[in-house]
């Protein structure tokens, strides 16, 4: 990453007016330390990385890892919001459909699924905007502060993965509904609904987490094309803003906070994986 | 009745009960807020003024307010001696009158009764320091590189008079003046305005908030010396997407929604607006585009009407660098026309001379340089190709794109035309003539005398010497006569730019105001009102 940022070319052609002088262009390089070989530079980021302190943004003139941080809270607000949604929606369309396979409910959760995965995230955020905000009055057409302003982007954002979910939960839940263990737990006398929700969703779980945990850390990373169409300053349009004005610092910062937010959520998804499937939690056999 | 219903009915009826017996003491309430709402008068807050912009600013520096990105909100914080009006002349600012007392000296009478928004009082001394400070190539400061690397010595004479004295004749000095923000000296060494996070300056709007990623709140000026504006209140946001600028409009979130693409102009109310902003073809010295016929021909397959018309009409074709607007725009110049018969004369001409015409021609575009800009692109690749030129279309994005600009030298081996758009915000061609036409190359000037090198080799030596001419020319002296003259000269005999359109700007403006959109593309909030 460190490599790749500054494979992307000079930050003085982008900082400097076109008329800057040569002399100019060392000086700011050398202010910035990016004179110094690509091994020197590595060994003064790690240095400093560990004492918290990522370099200052070139583009905003300030210490990179708090703008990174100052956008932090606002990407994952979106990201837990639009999971959260996303699973509830995926949760119940799935089930719906997996209850019914290949009936009419299911052909119709499965188109809406294909249309969600299929439907460009630009021209979903803009059409949503031209309904509810311009067409219907319901809702602001974007910008932040009340509860009101997250409705479009959460749905923007959640409509995609939500397809794509709600066929891992309909899958996994027909291959659960049709197990030996569920005809056992009917022949025990276990009402449909308790069958359903006790034995099959339960085991079915551990593979939806999953997934949801991997939707979570997409978002996570930034939804780039909802925070730049409803003003949502996240870290994905930080990130590419970044990336775009050679601002190494911000883009170190960003890639580092974000891998650590990685790191956790999927130790989280373990975590939550051992606790529905206690099996993951006993000693290995060998 | 089962025991469950039962205990439902009951607890509806006790509701019900509850709401009837509570509802006459409501309404007592309501009565009585409602004769202290009547009884004292309204005092409604001013009305905000909501404006719309794509970007949100990187910093708001002192030194560094100029740019598109800056400059919506601190041109209405920080004032310049020198102001330009609507049309583009220059205007009185914080100073009243000038005059040129020599070549090189110039007085400054200065505005008496200005406070910064600090409280404290500006005078000379705090002009003097502000220049001095950024043109002096030590600070580094972006603002030299505007002032052309003019080098002056500034003086206080009183509290209200400057003298200036430059190094060499500067007749254009007030324009360059309107590029020169003058802060509080005791502030702008502050960290806080070294970094750009806040605004201190003696303009109409006072800095308020800037919520990052959000908005930035500016506050009317009680105290401003021009009177205090009509706007009370603005909020600049950031939405990169026109479309969703011109929502905003519609729905009344916004009041001013700057920089539409065309095609998001038809549903809003819109303002179209010439501005200074004329894209060009640049070429490269080496290879079959070092021959004059070559150049010409390259021009000559570009049809200025059919561009104008991907711009959705809010462009005019160009026969210039420079917009009517500015001093020494040649209005004897005529639009180059497409003429493929023409082209391919000459291309004939100059292979018969030996010049190598079938080299391969790079055409280096940059994405969103203007609006539409690949589609240009596209377009003269394929003219360029229908003329029989061999072309190739290479689309970058800004910071590769600038690296080509920027080569110096032009690697020999590079044959290529470039896109580019030239902005004369100065107001005065010597600004375009010195940065594109002269032998010191593109965007070189700062490699103009004393500086060395240069980035193309002097191929007409009559042009260096009209533009020699016309540089220390007073207005009086003839110099908008020898500006057109080296403008004309150009499309004449050196052609190093070909001019495609002057562009304009669309502005989405809300029926409530009142305010006609600048050709130099700033947001001047004390010339909005209410309707």
């Amino acid at each position: 990453m460190f490599l790749l940022a500054r494979l992307s070319g000079d930050p003085a052609a982008l900082y400097l007016p076109l008329m800057a002088p040569d002399i100019m262009r060392e000086q700011f390089r050398a202010a910035h330390g990016l004179d110094k070989p690509p091994a020197e530079q590595i060994a003064v980021f790690v240095k400093n990385a560990f004492r918290g302190d990522m370099g200052d943004s070139l583009w905003q003139k300030r210490p990179a890892l708090g703008v990174v941080l100052e956008r932090l809270p606002l990407t994952l607000s979106l990201a837990c919001g639009a999971t959260a949604l996303c699973m509830a929606l995926a949760l119940l369309l799935g089930a719906v459909a997996a209850l019914r396979p290949l009936g009419w409910a299911d052909r119709l959760v499965s188109a809406a699924s294909l249309v969600g995965i299929a439907v460009p995230g630009f021209w979903l955020a803009l059409v949503l905007i031209m309904a509810f905000s311009v067409g219907l009055r319901w809702l602001p057409t974007s910008g932040m502060g009340t509860w009101r302003h997250a409705v479009l982007p959460l749905t923007a954002l959640a409509w995609g993965p939500m397809g794509k979910l709600a066929q891992v939960v309909r899958c996994t839940l027909i291959e659960q509904l049709f197990a030996p263990y569920m005809t056992t737990a009917r022949a025990k006398g276990a009402s449909e609904r308790r069958a359903i929700l006790n034995h099959a969703l339960r085991n079915a779980l551990p593979a939806i987490v999953t997934v949801v945990g991997k939707i979570w850390v997409g978002m996570a990373n930034g939804a780039v094309v909802v925070e730049t169409i409803y003003g949502w300053p996240g870290l994905g349009k930080l990130m590419v803003d970044a990336i775009e004005r050679r601002d190494f610092a911000v883009t170190q910062a960003a890639v580092l906070v974000v891998a650590v937010l990685v790191v956790v959520a999927n130790l989280g998804v373990d975590l939550c994986c051992a606790m529905l499937d206690r099996r993951l939690m006993s000693p290995l056999p060998f | 009745m089962s025991k469950k219903r039962f205990s439902w009915i009951v607890l509806m009826a006790i509701a019900v009960l509850l709401a009837a017996c509570a509802a006459p003491k409501t309404m007592e309430v309501e009565k009585v807020v409602e004769k202290i709402v009547t009884a004292t008068p309204k005092t409604e807050p001013p009305r905000e003024l909501v404006v719309a912009v794509p970007e949100e600013p990187p910093h708001l520096f002192w030194g560094d307010w100029s740019g598109m990105l800056n400059a919506p909100a601190a041109a209405n914080v920080y004032e310049t001696l020198t102001e330009r009006d609507a049309t583009g002349n220059v205007v009185p600012g914080l100073a009243v009158s000038w005059a040129q007392v020599s070549d090189l000296e110039w007085v400054f009478q200065l505005r008496e009764g200005v406070r910064f928004h600090d409280g404290t009082e500006f005078d000379a001394e705090d002009a003097a320091w502000s220049i001095n400070y950024q043109a002096d190539p030590e600070n580094n400061m972006l603002s030299f590189w505007v002032l052309e690397g003019m080098r002056a010595e500034v003086a206080a004479l009183d509290d209200h008079m400057l003298k200036v004295i430059t190094a060499k004749p500067e007749p254009i000095l007030p324009r360059l003046l309107t590029f020169i923000a003058i802060p509080p000296p005791e502030w702008a060494l502050t960290q806080a305005a070294l970094d750009g996070q806040e605004m201190v300056g003696t303009g109409p709007y006072k800095f308020v908030e800037w919520d990052k990623g959000q908005s930035i709140i500016l506050e009317a000026n009680p105290d401003y010396w021009g009177g205090e504006p009509e706007v009370k209140r603005v909020k600049f946001v950031w939405r990169p997407e026109s479309a969703v600028r011109a929502a905003m409009l519609r729905v009344g979130e916004a009041d001013i929604a700057a920089w539409l693409a065309p095609q998001d102009g038809g549903p809003v109310p819109t303002q179209s607006v010439d501005i200074a902003e004329t894209p060009f073809l640049y070429f490269d010295p080496n290879g079959p585009l070092a021959d004059l016929r070559v150049r010409k021909a390259v021009c000559y397959t570009v049809d200025k009407e059919a561009l104008s018309r991907i711009f959705l009409g809010y462009a005019s074709p160009a026969a210039e660098l420079v917009t009517s607007d500015v001093l020494g725009y040649n209005p004897k110049i005529e639009v180059i026309p497409q003429d493929f018969e023409w082209a391919t004369m000459l291309l004939a001409e100059a292979k018969a001379d030996g010049v190598d015409v079938d080299a391969t021609i790079t055409l280096y575009g940059r994405k969103g340089i203007y609006p539409n800009a690949t589609e240009v692109m596209e377009a003269v690749l394929n003219w360029m190709r229908k003329a029989g030129f061999n072309v190739e279309l290479q689309m970058l994005e800004v910071g590769a794109w600038r690296e080509v600009n920027l080569a110096i030298p032009v690697p020999k081996d590079r044959v290529s035309v470039i896109q580019s758009s030239h902005g004369n915000e100065v107001g005065d061609a010597s600004y375009t003539l010195r940065a594109y036409y002269g032998p010191y190359g593109p965007d070189t000037w700062y490699k103009y005398d004393d500086m060395g090198g240069g980035r193309r080799p002097v191929t007409d030596p009559n042009m260096v010497d009209l533009i020699e001419a016309a540089l220390p020319l007073t207005e009086a002296g003839g110099r908008e006569a020898a500006l057109q003259s080296a403008l004309a000269y150009h499309n004449e005999r050196v052609m190093w730019a070909c001019p495609m359109v002057h562009i304009q700007d669309l502005w989405g403006v809300s029926l409530d105001v009142d305010w006609t959109p600048r050709f130099d593309r700033r947001i001047l909030v004390k010339e909005v009102g209410w309707r």
